[in-house]
C-alpha cells in the first residue's frame, strides 16, 4: 500500500513517539527514515537525561512540554518497559555570579512548575558525594536518567505492533501536492548490492516532519523557507564501568548562556558507565560526527573540575551528537521548539529546533502533532478501542545460550533476538543496531572480542552473508567477503 | 554449589600449563573452566611461527603449540568445563573462593580452596587510545583482524594503516601483505618498536613496511568506512594516508575485571598477571603459579601462611616490576638504535642476539654466527598461511616444515591459493610435498573441526 492518512518523516525519539500516538487511532500511518534503524541521529547521541524543566524560559513551549514530560516520564518508562532511574541532579557553582545564576534557575524552575528544586550548600553535597566540587548547587530531585536507544526502539516496536509501517533507508527527496490535495512524497533507497539508488513514492493526507537536524530541509521541500537549522556538535567521552561507583547522579556546571547549552557535565547511564560531555561547537556539515583532539582534552578538564577523582580515568569510547539549533533571521539562536501546522501547505505539520529537552518532551510533542494533524484535516481521529497487543515472543530462557559479549554479558540468544526485532519493524540489521539493543560491544573491550563472534552468529543462525554485515547501513560494510 | 579443590579459569597456554602441572604434582580435584568450546585461547588464531622455541626447542605455530599442551591436558585427569564464562570471583563468606559462571546448565556457583586465574588479556581499543576523528566501519584491533582472517576466512581490508607496533600488529602487517593487502605504515608513538626485534625484522623489514616512530594518528577520516588517517610526527608535521582499514595494536590490558583483588588462595598467571612477550613464558608462568598454588594448599592444611609472587595480593608489585623491566629494556633498545652499529638480529630464539654484520660475532651461542652468515647470503623464512578446506567455506593453518628462501614467499602464497585440505586433516598432516623447493613439505598446523568454534 502506498496511500496513508499520515506519514511521519524521521524515526528518532519524536518521530517514533508520533508513530506511537497515531497508531492508537484507526488511521493508516507510515514512518520514513533515511537511516537503517531508529535513533541513529540526535536521539541516540545525547546524555540520556530526563530534564526537570528549570533551564527553559518561562512561557516557552520547551518549559511547558519539558515539565509535563518529566512528570509523566516514570509512568511512560514503566509502560514501555524502559529502564529509568530518578537520580536527581546537581548544578554546582563556585562564584557569586554562579550563585546568582542558580538562584535565577531556581526561580525560573518554580515558575515553570518544576518540582523538587532547592539550593544546597557544598557540605550538603559532600555528605553524600565527598568528592563532588562546588560551593553550592541547585539540586533537582525530579531529574532522571534513561536509555535513549531503548526508549526509541520500544516506541517504534509498539507503534509497529499497532499497525504503523516503517520504511528505513528511505530518504525523502521531494514533497509535492497532487490535484486531490494529497501529499506525494518521493524517497530514495539504497538497495543492497545495487550501485544505483532507487526512487519510490507514497501519498499521505497529512505529513509530520520530525526530521531533527534535517527538519528545515524537509520544510523547504514543502515550500516553507523560513527556517535555518545549524548543527551544533556535542562531544562525549564514556568511561569504563569501573568508575561507576564514583558518582551515580548527574553533575552539571552552571549553564553556558551564550550557546544555549548546558555545559560539560557528568552523567551516569542506566547501564553503569559515566559519560563526560557534551561540548558545543557549530559546524558546517550536519553529519560530521567526529571528535576533535582539543575538545577531547577539554572534556577531561571539565570533568575534573566537577570531580577531581576522574583525573586520568580510562575512556572506553568517545562519540558525538549534533544538536539541531534553530537560528532566527537575525542569526541569533531561537531558544524554543517550533511545533506548527503549515498555513501555506495545509496538512503539513512540522517540528523544528527539537533539541534538549526534546526526548523528555517527546510524548507531548507527539500528542501536539497528532492534534495539529486532526485540525488540519478537519477530522477527529477515531481511537482504537484497544491497541492490538502483540505478545512479545519470549525466547526460551531455560536452554543454554553461549556468551558472545563477555564485557556486557550478552548471549547468542540476545544477539539473535535483536536481529529479529530489527527485521520485524522493517529496519536494516546492522552491528550498531544490535549494539544499541543489546549493549554487545559497548563494554570495556569495545567489541574487540565479540565483533567476529557476532558476525559468525548471524552467519550461522540467520544465514547472513558476512560481507553484507554493515556497521550502520549501506557503505559501512565491515568486511570484504571471503579471503579464499 | 559445586566444590573443587582447585579451579583454573581459562584454558589458554597459561591455564593449560597450570592444570597439567597441578595434576602432575598429584592433585586430583582440578577443574579448568573455559569460555570457548575447546582449549587453546588465542593460540588457535596465531598461525605464525615463533612458538615453542624455549619450551619445546622447536619453532612451532600457535596451533601446533596448542596441540602439544592440549594432548597433555586431556591426559592429565583435570576436569574440563567448556562453554563456561566466569562472571564473578569473590572470597567466600566463611571459607574458600566462590565463582559464579554462565554455564550450559545455567548460572552456576563453584567453590574452591585455590583458584588460578589464567584469563589472559584484551586489546586496547580505539576509545582508550583516544584517537580523534570519526568512527566509521574499518577500525579493528589486530586480534579481531587475525581471528577474522585466520579462523573465519574473511578479508578485512585492502589498504591498511597499523596503529601501534605491538607484536600482533607486526604479525598482522606480514599476514596482510602475504594475502595481497597493502600495509602503508605502522605508526608508533614511542621512539622504538614496541614488538620483538624478531617481528620487526621478519614482519616489517622483510616486506619494506615503514615503521613511523615518534608518530601518532591525529585523525581518522571517513563517514561510513575509513577513508584516510592523518599521521603526525614528533615535529608536528602531518601526512594523510588514504586507506580503508585501521588496525590497532597499541597495548594489551590484563582481563581481570571479573575478580576482586586480594583474595586469599587466588593466583594470577600468564597475561592476566602482566603481558608477556612469548607464549612459552606464559606457559612457564602457569606452571609456576600452579606450584605455588599447591604450596599454598599444603601450607593451609598445616595452618601455615604461604606467600607467592603469583598471589592476587602481589599482582600490583608484579606489574610494577614488569614495568620497570620494560622501561630498562626500552632504554637499552633506544640507546642501541641511535648507536648506528650495523648488525643482524638473530631470530633462532627470542633472545634476539645482535650479530655483527661484518665479522658475525656477538651471538650468545654458536647458532648466531651460522644464522647471520645465512641471513646475509641466503635468508630463509618459515612460510605460514591458510588453505581452503574442501567442501566448506573454512580454512586451516598451514606451514612449511622448514625455512624456505625469503624470495620465494610470495610465489608460495600463489601456490597456496590453489591448494585444498581434506576435512579429515589433522595437525602435522602433509598437505603438499616438494613445496617450492624439493624436500620441503607444507603441513597442516591445526586439526579441522567441521563444527568450528563459534
Amino acid at each position: 500500500m502506498t496511500d496513508y492518512d499520515v506519514v511521519i518523516i524521521g524515526a528518532g525519539a519524536v518521530g517514533c513517539a508520533a508513530a506511537y500516538v497515531l497508531s492508537g487511532y484507526k488511521i493508516n500511518i507510515a514512518v520514513l527514515e533515511k537511516e537503517a534503524d531508529v535513533a541513529f541521529g540526535t536521539s541516540g547521541r545525547n546524555s540520556g537525561v530526563v530534564h526537570a524543566g528549570f533551564n527553559n524560559v518561562p512561557g516557552s513551549l520547551k518549559a511547558k512540554l519539558c515539565v509535563e514530560g518529566s512528570r509523566r516520564f516514570e509512568e511512560l518508562a514503566l509502560h514501555l518497559g524502559v529502564k529509568y532511574i530518578k537520580t536527581g541532579k546537581y548544578v554546582t557553582g563556585f562564584s557569586d555570579s554562579d550563585r546568582a545564576e542558580l538562584e535565577r534557575l531556581l526561580k525560573q524552575g518554580k515558575e515553570n512548575g518544576a518540582e523538587g528544586l532547592e539550593i544546597v550548600n557544598g557540605d550538603d553535597i559532600r555528605k553524600i558525594y565527598p568528592n563532588i566540587q562546588g560551593n553550592f548547587a541547585l539540586w533537582s530531585g525530579e531529574t532522571g536518567i534513561f536509555d535513549p536507544f531503548e526508549y526509541t526502539v520500544k516506541l517504534a516496536e509498539k507503534a509497529y505492533d499497532s499497525g504503523a509501517v516503517f520504511l528505513f533507508d528511505s530518504k525523502v527527496v521531494e514533497i509535492e501536492k497532487d490535484e486531490s490535495g494529497r501529499f506525494r512524497l518521493s524517497y530514495e533507497r539504497q538497495v543492497l548490492g545495487k550501485p544505483e539508488k532507487e526512487t519510490a513514492s507514497l501519498t499521505a493526507k497529512a505529513v509530520i516532519n520530525c526530521a531533527g537536524l534535517y527538519a528545515a530541509d524537509i520544510c523547504r521541500m514543502a515550500g516553507i523557507e523560513r527556517f535555518d537549522i545549524r548543527p551544533c556538535r556535542g562531544e562525549y567521552h564514556i568511561l569504563d564501568k569501573k568508575y561507576s561507583q564514583m558518582v551515580d547522579v548527574p553533575v552539571y556546571p552552571v549553564p553556558d548562556e551564550e550557546n544555549g547549552v548546558l555545559g560539560v557535565h557528568l552523567t551516569p547511564t542506566v547501564s553503569g558507565n559515566i559519560m563526560i560531555g557534551p561540548s558545543a561547537e557549530f559546524l558546517e556539515e550536519k553529519d560530521d560526527y567526529s571528535n576533535e583532539e582539543d575538545i577531547m582534552h577539554l572534556l577531561k578538564e571539565g570533568a575534573e573540575l566537577l570531580l577531581p577523582e576522574l583525573k586520568g580515568a580510562a575512556v572506553i569510547r568517545s562519540f558525538s551528537g549534533i544538536r539541531p539549533k534553530l537560528i532566527d533571521k537575525q542569526g541569533e539562536i531561537n531558544g524554543d521548539f517550533v511545533i506548527e501546522s503549515s498555513k501555506e501547505s495545509p496538512g503539513f505539520i512540522y517540528m523544528v529546533g527539537i533539541e534538549s529537552p526534546g526526548i523528555t518532551a517527546s510524548m507531548h510533542i507527539a500528542e501536539m502533532a497528532a492534534g495539529l494533524a486532526e485540525s488540519a484535516l478537519g477530522v477527529k481521529f477515531a481511537k482504537k478501542t484497544h491497541r492490538s497487543s502483540v505478545k512479545e515472543e519470549m525466547p526460551d530462557m531455560s536452554s543454554f545460550s553461549p556468551m558472545v559479549c563477555r564485557c556486557e554479558k550478552v548471549t547468542e540468544r540476545d544477539i539473535l533476538k535483536a536481529y529479529d526485532d530489527i527485521l520485524k519493524i522493517g529496519a536494516v540489521p546492522t552491528l550498531k543496531g544490535i549494539k544499541n539493543r543489546t549493549r554487545a560491544g559497548m563494554g570495556s573491550c569495545q567489541g574487540s572480542f565479540c565483533t567476529a563472534d557476532i558476525a559468525e552468529v548471524l552467519k550461522k543462525h540467520r544465514g547472513a552473508d558476512i560481507s553484507e554485515i554493515t556497521y550502520d547501513g549501506p557503505g559501512s560494510e565491515l568486511f570484504f567477503g571471503r579471503l579464499k | 554449589m559445586e566444590r573443587k579443590e582447585t579451579i583454573v579459569v581459562g584454558a589458554g597456554p597459561a591455564g593449560m600449563a597450570a592444570a597439567v602441572q597441578l595434576c602432575e604434582m598429584g592433585f586430583r580435584d582440578v577443574l579448568i573452566i573455559e569460555k570457548e568450546s575447546g582449549p587453546g585461547g588465542v593460540l588457535r588464531q596465531c598461525i605464525h611461527p615463533g612458538f615453542g622455541l624455549t619450551r619445546f626447542g622447536k619453532n612451532l605455530t600457535g596451533p601446533e603449540y596448542k596441540a602439544l599442551d592440549e594432548e597433555r591436558l586431556y591426559g592429565s585427569g583435570a576436569e574440563l568445563c567448556f562453554n563456561t564464562t566466569v562472571m564473578d570471583i569473590r572470597q567466600g563468606e566463611k571459607e574458600g573462593i566462590v565463582l559464579s559462571a554462565h554455564t550450559p546448565e545455567g548460572i552456576k556457583e563453584y567453590m574452591a580452596d585455590a583458584v588460578i586465574l589464567a584469563s589472559g588479556c584484551r586489546e586496547t581499543g580505539r576509545g582508550a587510545l583516544e584517537i580523534p576523528g570519526t568512527r566509521p566501519a574499518g577500525i579493528f584491533t589486530a586480534g579481531t583482524a587475525q581471528a577474522m582472517m585466520n579462523l573465519k576466512n574473511t578479508k578485512v581490508g585492502n589498504r591498511i594503516v597499523i596503529v601501534g607496533s605491538g607484536d600482533i600488529g607486526l604479525i598482522m602487517a606480514r599476514r596482510f601483505t602475504l594475502e595481497g593487502s597493502e600495509v602503508l605504515c605502522v605508526v608508533e608513538k614511542s621512539e622504538i618498536c614496541g614488538g620483538l626485534d624478531r617481528n620487526k625484522k621478519e614482519c616489517l623489514e622483510d616486506f619494506g613496511i615503514p615503521l613511523l616512530t615518534s608518530s601518532t594518528v591525529s585523525c581518522i577520516k571517513g563517514k561510513k568506512r575509513v577513508s584516510a588517517v592523518v599521521v603526525r610526527d614528533k615535529d608536528g608535521n602531518e601526512q594523510e594516508y588514504l586507506c580503508d582499514t585501521v588496525i590497532l595494536s597499541a597495548g594489551l590490558i590484563p582481563e581481570d575485571s571479573m575478580a576482586e583483588r586480594d583474595i586469599e588462595g587466588l593466583f594470577y598467571c600468564g597475561n592476566v598477571l602482566y603481558v608477556h612477550d612469548l607464549a612459552d613464558d606464559v606457559s612457564v608462568s602457569g606452571e609456576e603459579a600452579a606450584i605455588d598454588a599447591a604450596g599454598y594448599l599444603i601450607a593451609k592444611m598445616k595452618g601455615k601462611n604461604f606467600d607467592s609472587k603469583y598471589s592476587s595480593s602481589n599482582v600490583g608489585s608484579a606489574r610494577d616490576e614488569r614495568r620497570a623491566f620494560l622501561a630498562e629494556r626500552n632504554a637499552l633498545k633506544l640507546k642501541e638504535s641511535s648507536s648506528g652499529r650495523k648488525y643482524i638480529i638473530c631470530t633462532m630464539c627470542p633472545n634476539g642476539c645482535r650479530i655483527d654484520a661484518d665479522n658475525f660475532t656477538g651471538g650468545r651461542c654458536s647458532k648466531g654466527e651460522a644464522y647471520a652468515r645465512n641471513e646475509k647470503l641466503d635468508p630463509k623464512r618459515i612460510l605460514t598461511s591458510t588453505v581452503k578446506v574442501k567442501g566448506t567455506g573454512d580454512v586451516i593453518g598451514v606451514r612449511t616444515d622448514r625455512p624456505i628462501p625469503k624470495t620465494l614467499m610470495m610465489e608460495g602464497m600463489k601456490l597456496i591459493r590453489d591448494i585444498e585440505a581434506d576435512q579429515s586433516v589433522k595437525v602435522n598432516d602433509v598437505i603438499a610435498e616438494d613445496f617450492l623447493v624439493k624436500g620441503v613439505k607444507l603441513t597442516a598446523s591445526d586439526s579441522y573441526r567441521s563444527e568450528k568454534i563459534r
